[in-house]
């Protein structure tokens, strides 16, 4: 029961890891960069859902729909301004530059809201829970997390591989020279790739809030399960992602069992396992 | 890029003695500091001289072994933590603790390099910080030393450090100061020793291969070093300042915690900040950033929060428009260096330097029609004249599917706006598989006649100008004798150097003299299709007058600027007008400096021949040694520079390098670079060829070439569908066969231009400087240095690989097609067993062209490929292929096609006589190979079969459609 118990949270937990890192993965797909400011704009995205339902007294819902919207505006712009101007065969630009961004993140999000910890209350729902027989429940929370990070990787699979713009960003991601000889705007293609991965990023902030308290400062960690899970599950898969964070849920939950203080350290131990016995992650793409 | 350090040791010795007896003295000043300046001084001096330690660390990570960490502060947390056991669980003296966690953090670094060194790139920077997290939450558990909360030093092991006692006496100052002037005296230390360390390590063989495989890693691993082994050298090294620096750090703070002693903030934003604002790639900057750093520390601390994010975004700042940082500035602006090794030039923009462009369009655009527009529904029944093919434009694709039809006996129209054809010798590169087109058409000898051979165009040059130095040389289109043999054994016919403004005429007399009706000065305005033919309105400029003509097919040749293509809104993907570029035309005698080298390109690589779009100047042979076109580029952005006569002979003689030249500049005319490619080249009864469905740069010389070549692929179809003979289905493999071929070039000459990056890179070029500071980078290659030595071959590399523009003979004739108009004979596609680009690989597998071997005809000497072509079909057996004779005779009765066989062995109408196609037909002596009317194999067997009428027929049947 037990063990089966810590099974079941673990891999919810994995859900909102695989959110987390979903957005990582597509940016480094389809440009090759890796943004270290990824984690912050998850509290960024916690942050805007929290101050559209508290200030503005928005249900959670349309709160959320907002700041993905917001997020979306906010990602073109960066790219669009910012990032674009980074990209080429040197990687410490776009690296420095979201490190950069990062550390502005997180003291302007320190100065705007202080270091309290807070989190999303969603009403009702946050304690509620489904039973599933035997004295076992899932938390109604955790299983739309994990709902939402499969209907994310649903609808970026669709979006990659039944559409133009999908077509657009795989044609970017094979080879970007080439992708401009046949007529795609590399810089609005990755913008709109960033746009789309900060809404990803709003999702995972949202439910990030909701199921455990966040601060300014927690997303440079955050960026680290993201990251634990893009390379546990091999680059260039969403499904593999997915399974990414799980194994990384699985981990941490079972590392918590033993002792609290081992919960992150194992996840961190499976990860450098990993890395060790298939450096390219346990479902890498070979072609895209 | 890379600056040339020995170059620059020459030039800087003054300045660099100067600078090193200044830091001589800066140091003996400093290291008496303690005399002098107060306590918090001190400290202050403290905090910049770890910073720097730090900083100095990273920069030998980052900018010089490429490995960009965000992790380092693992080893300044491990040094800390290390020191702190050492000293309070083994009362260790701290300074002899300092000490062994510097070999702590050298020991636990390999482990971990073991792991994130598995990660590249982005990927590696997460990694270590992955691995410092570990650290720290490892560290979190030493409930020895505090747990996650931490402890302090007791204050008798900070009491223990040795010469307090000395220094007290000596300053007279309090044992709590004369820690801190020891702990400053360390620290003093520790930098003089890694920043001497990393400069020596620089300049030893490893090092230089650092940096070489920083800026060339082909080049690095030439010069044969374990580049693997170099970086990890270099993460030790880090690895252990890193951690001896921690280690110096907490016990001068004497207390510790986890997440301080391994706070990415810290020890890792700090020290990139500081990294990146003073210089990256260079030993100065982290000093000058370390100072910056503690200024705005000094100044700005108290803001917190607001300090931080202005730090972050000066470094993005900085990054995006400085990104050698304050002493790259320095440097670019002054040359100088007090350590002088060489640095690392981040991300530069490589400007593309191309060669001779795409597409150039001289005349001026026509006005645009638009199609159908003025033309009501019913009207496609009214027409002034009649034709089977209309073909528009005149150039090598228009004028060869004129001059094949007519060859082929199918009426056509060919018309042009201009007066006549091709004004300006754009294409020149007439290749082996084009000459084969043109021999079947009978005037290969006439273009013969016209053209430079092949012997005297591929001594393809490289200088500085055509008087000046000699950079490089690359035998070119064959010349060399290894390629001689591969390009000799593919054809009958010889790659030949002809302008177009000499081949056009050869083609379009041959045309007309056969039958087309040309029709000059008249422009193709619209048209309009239905289900029997094409009505296209044309506008005859000499009368003004407008007509109409019916065809049963329409050709769009009408070049790069094509509005037959916009009409038919076929899909184009890619961008015109990259680059700008200028050809002027020039009359000079250049024997003197040519004649011994003789070719068709001298590529002048000089101070301001790189601006624009081509990136270098490039004289070009159009007459041996008389006629000249120069090309030069411009900004796009800036439009034509609409030059004088005069200005324009001011820069042919620049690139020449001899004033006193006579230059007569006959032609001026501007051109873009273009890069496009159309993904279906017709709709209904309209088909497109040559540029007006790729555009691309002049880089292989693909142009005119591929052009004829569409010809040839869509001109037997044509006729077979007009005379009824074949399905109309044929004519889509006309776009099945040949699109891929022409993304194919448009991708090969793009990248054709691409490799010349490395070249311009490696010579120092796409670094601004004066003339005199180019000259200077140009030459640091002639160094007798390691660094020199890699250059040369990373050059001589970078050289050998433009083969692939100018002895690509794979792309020149070797494309295989696949379509319904090629039977599969069910044996796998041959391997390419060289390069598929460079080397053509005979075959007669089907979709493959023919091979070429000598046979014997009445003792004439006679090519395969003399025997097919001419809008028959040939089907080749051999002395027991009777039955292929006969089943031949009959498909051809049975299709109305002709398919003429031919037995070729001893005793029969040819002769292998070299016994070549015994060697090369790949099927057995009763076998057969069905070659189409354009030279492509379109079906084999391997043996007689049971039934070969059956199979022939069908296979008959396949290709034309019927089936
Ligand atoms: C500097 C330079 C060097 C090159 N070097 C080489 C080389 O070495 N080898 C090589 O193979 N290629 C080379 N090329 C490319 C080559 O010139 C072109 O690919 C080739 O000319 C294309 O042939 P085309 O028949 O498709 O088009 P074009 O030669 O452009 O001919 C199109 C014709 O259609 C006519 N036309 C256009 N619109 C209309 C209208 N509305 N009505 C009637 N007529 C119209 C035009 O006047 C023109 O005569 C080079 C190009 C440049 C610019």
């Amino acid at each position: 029961m037990f063990v089966l118990d810590t099974l079941i949270q673990g891999i919810l937990l994995g859900g909102l890891y695989a959110l987390f890192a979903t957005g990582l993965s597509l940016i480094f797909g389809i440009m090759r960069l890796v943004n270290l400011a990824h984690g912050d704009f998850m509290i960024v995205g916690a942050f805007a859902v929290l101050v559209l339902v508290e200030a503005l007294g928005l249900p959670i819902v349309f709160a959320a729909a907002l700041a993905g919207v917001a997020m979306f505006v906010l990602g073109y712009a960066l790219q669009r301004l910012l990032l674009n101007r980074t990209l080429g065969n040197d990687i410490l630009p776009p690296l420095l530059v979201t490190f950069g961004l990062s550390i502005i993140l997180q003291n302007g999000m320190l100065e705007t809201f202080s270091a309290d910890t807070r989190r999303l209350n969603l009403g009702p729902l946050s304690e509620a829970s489904i039973p599933l027989g035997g004295g076992l429940a899932a938390g109604v929370v955790p299983v739309l997390t994990f709902a939402s990070a499969v209907l994310v990787i649903l609808f970026l699979n669709w979006l990659f591989y039944r559409t133009e713009t999908g077509r657009a960003f795989r044609a970017t991601s094979d080879n970007p020279e080439i992708a401009q000889l046949m007529g795609i705007d590399n810089n609005r293609i990755f913008s709109l790739a960033m746009a789309l991965a900060l809404v990803v990023v709003a999702i995972a902030g949202l439910y990030l809030g909701a199921r455990a308290t966040f601060d300014p400062l927690i997303g440079p960690s955050r960026l680290i399960f993201a990251f634990e899970a893009v390379i546990i599950g091999g680059l260039g898969s969403f499904w593999g992602t997915l399974i990414g964070g799980i194994i990384l849920g699985l981990a941490q939950t079972i590392g918590a069992q033993v002792s609290p203080e081992w919960q992150t350290l194992s996840g961190h131990v499976v990860f450098l396992i990993v890395l060790v016995l298939r450096p390219r992650g346990l479902f890498p793409r070979s072609v895209d | 890029m890379p600056e040339m350090s020995r170059y620059q040791v020459a030039k800087s010795t003054r300045a660099s003695t100067i600078a090193l007896l200044v830091l001589v003295v800066v140091i003996a000043i400093l290291v008496a500091a303690p005399a002098f300046v107060s306590r918090s001084l001190l400290q202050d001096l403290f905090f910049v001289l770890t910073m720097v330690v730090l900083a100095q660390c990273w920069n030998l990570l980052a900018g010089y072994g490429g490995l960009v960490s965000i992790g380092q502060q693992a080893y300044v947390g491990l040094g800390a933590y290390a020191g702190f056991g050492f000293a309070i669980l083994l009362g260790m003296n701290p300074l002899v603790a300092i000490l062994a966690a510097g070999v702590i953090g050298a020991l636990l670094s390999v482990p971990t390099a073991y792991i994130v060194f598995r990660l590249q790139g982005a990927y590696f920077a997460i990694g270590t910080w992955v691995a410092a997290e570990v650290y720290r939450l490892l560290f979190a558990q030493w409930k020895a030393l505090g747990g996650g909360t931490g402890t302090s030093l007791p204050s008798e092991v900070a009491r223990s450090v040795w010469g307090v006692g000395w220094v007290r006496e000596v300053f007279d100052v309090k044992s709590s100061a004369a820690r801190d002037i020891i702990s400053y005296w360390v620290a003093l230390l520790l930098a003089v020793i890694v920043i001497g360390a990393i400069y020596a390590f620089l300049r030893t063989r490893n090092g230089l291969a650092l940096s070489a495989i920083r800026d060339n890693p082909d080049a690095a691993e030439s010069i044969g070093v374990d580049t693997s082994r170099a970086k990890l050298a270099v993460y030790i090294f880090a690895a252990t300042g890193a951690a001896l620096a921690g280690a110096l750090i907490y016990f001068q703070k004497a207390s510790i915690t986890p997440q301080s002693a391994f706070s990415v903030i810290d020890w890792t934003a700090f020290v990139l900040f500081i990294v990146v604002i003073g210089g990256i790639g260079t030993l100065e900057g982290p000093i000058i950033g370390a100072l910056i750093l503690f200024a705005l520390q000094n100044w700005f601390a108290d803001y917190g929060t607001w300090y931080l994010m202005a730090l972050g975004a000066l470094a993005i700042a900085v990054m995006l428009v400085a990104p050698k940082g304050i002493w790259g500035w320095v440097q670019a602006r002054y040359d100088f260096s007090i350590f002088p090794t060489r640095r690392r030039l981040i991300g530069p923009d490589t400007p593309v330097p191309d060669y001779t462009q795409p597409v150039q369009e001289v005349k001026a655009p026509a006005p645009v029609g638009v199609s159908g527009a003025e033309l009501p529904n019913e009207v496609t029944t009214m027409f002034d004249i009649e034709t089977d093919v209309l073909i528009i434009g005149s150039g090598p694709a228009g004028g060869a599917s004129a001059a094949l039809l007519s060859s082929y006996g199918i009426p056509n129209i060919m018309i042009e706006k201009y007066g006549w054809l091709a004004n300006t010798p754009r294409a020149h590169i007439t290749n082996q598989r084009t000459m084969e087109v043109l021999r079947e058409l009978g005037i290969e000898e006439e273009a013969k006649e016209k053209s430079v051979p092949q012997e005297l165009m591929g001594n393809n040059v490289f200088c500085t100008s055509l008087a000046g130095e000699e950079i490089g040389r690359l035998l070119t289109w064959g010349n060399h004798p290894s390629r001689k043999a591969d390009y000799d054994l593919a054809s009958p016919c010889r790659i030949c150097d002809i302008p177009q403004t000499l081949l056009e005429p050869i083609i379009v007399g041959k045309a007309m003299e056969t039958g087309t009706v040309s029709r000059f000065k008249t422009e193709y305005v619209s048209h309009m299709q239905d289900a029997d033919g094409v009505v296209a309105t044309v506008r005859d400029r000499v009368a003004d007058q407008t007509y109409r003509i019916r065809a049963k097919y329409m050709i769009g040749a009408d070049g790069a600027r094509s509005i037959i293509t916009e009409q038919l809104g076929l899909p184009m993907q890619g961008e015109m007008g990259l680059e700008g570029s200028m050809n002027i035309e020039f009359t000079a005698d250049l024997s003197k400096y040519v004649a011994h080298r003789p070719s068709v390109l001298y590529w002048i690589f000089q101070p301001g021949s790189n601006i624009g779009g081509i990136g270098a100047g490039v004289i070009r042979m159009v007459r041996p040694w008389n006629k000249w076109l120069s090309i030069y580029g411009y900004d796009v952005k800036d439009g034509p520079p609409n030059l004088t006569s005069q200005e324009a002979a001011d820069i042919v003689r620049g690139l020449i390098g001899d004033q006193d030249v006579d230059v007569t500049v006959t032609k001026l005319s501007y051109w873009t670079v273009n890069n496009m490619v159309a993904s279906n080249y017709s709709t209904g009864r309209v088909f497109c060829m040559g540029d007006a469905v790729h555009r691309h740069p002049p880089t292989n010389g693909l142009g005119s070439n591929t052009s004829i070549q569409d010809a040839y692929n869509l001109c037997w179809k044509l006729k077979l569908v007009l005379e009824g003979k074949a399905d109309e289905n044929l004519l889509d493999t006309y776009n099945e066969e040949r699109q891929p071929v022409g993304r194919q070039i448009v991708t090969r000459a793009n990248k054709s231009i691409q490799d010349y990056a490395p070249i311009f890179e490696t010579l120092g070029l796409l670094q601004p400087g004066s003339p005199d500071d180019i000259k200077r980078r140009m030459d640091a290659r002639k160094e007798p240095t390691v660094e020199a030595d890699a250059r040369r071959k990373a050059l001589n590399k970078y050289f050998r690989h433009k083969s692939y523009e100018f002895n690509c003979h794979g792309v020149e004739l070797g494309q295989r097609y696949a379509s319904r108009a090629v039977v599969p004979d069910g044996t796998p596609e041959p391997e390419y067993t060289r390069d598929r680009e460079l080397y053509y690989h005979a075959t007669t597998w089907p979709g493959a062209r023919i091979p070429h071997v000598w046979l014997d005809v009445d003792q004439e000497k006679v090519s395969t490929l003399d025997l097919v072509g001419r809008g028959r079909f040939v089907l080749l057996t051999g002395v027991s292929g009777a039955g292929w004779v006969e089943a031949a005779a009959r498909a051809s009765a049975e299709t109305e096609v002709d398919v003429r066989a031919y037995q070729i062995g001893p005793g029969c109408e040819v002769n292998d006589t070299f016994g070549d196609w015994a060697m090369q037909s790949e099927v057995s002596d009763s076998g057969c190979v069905l070659v189409r009317p354009d030279g492509y194999v379109g079906w084999r067997a391997q043996s007689l079969s049971a039934e070969p009428t059956v199979d022939l027929t069908r296979v008959m049947q396949t290709i034309l459609g019927r089936t």
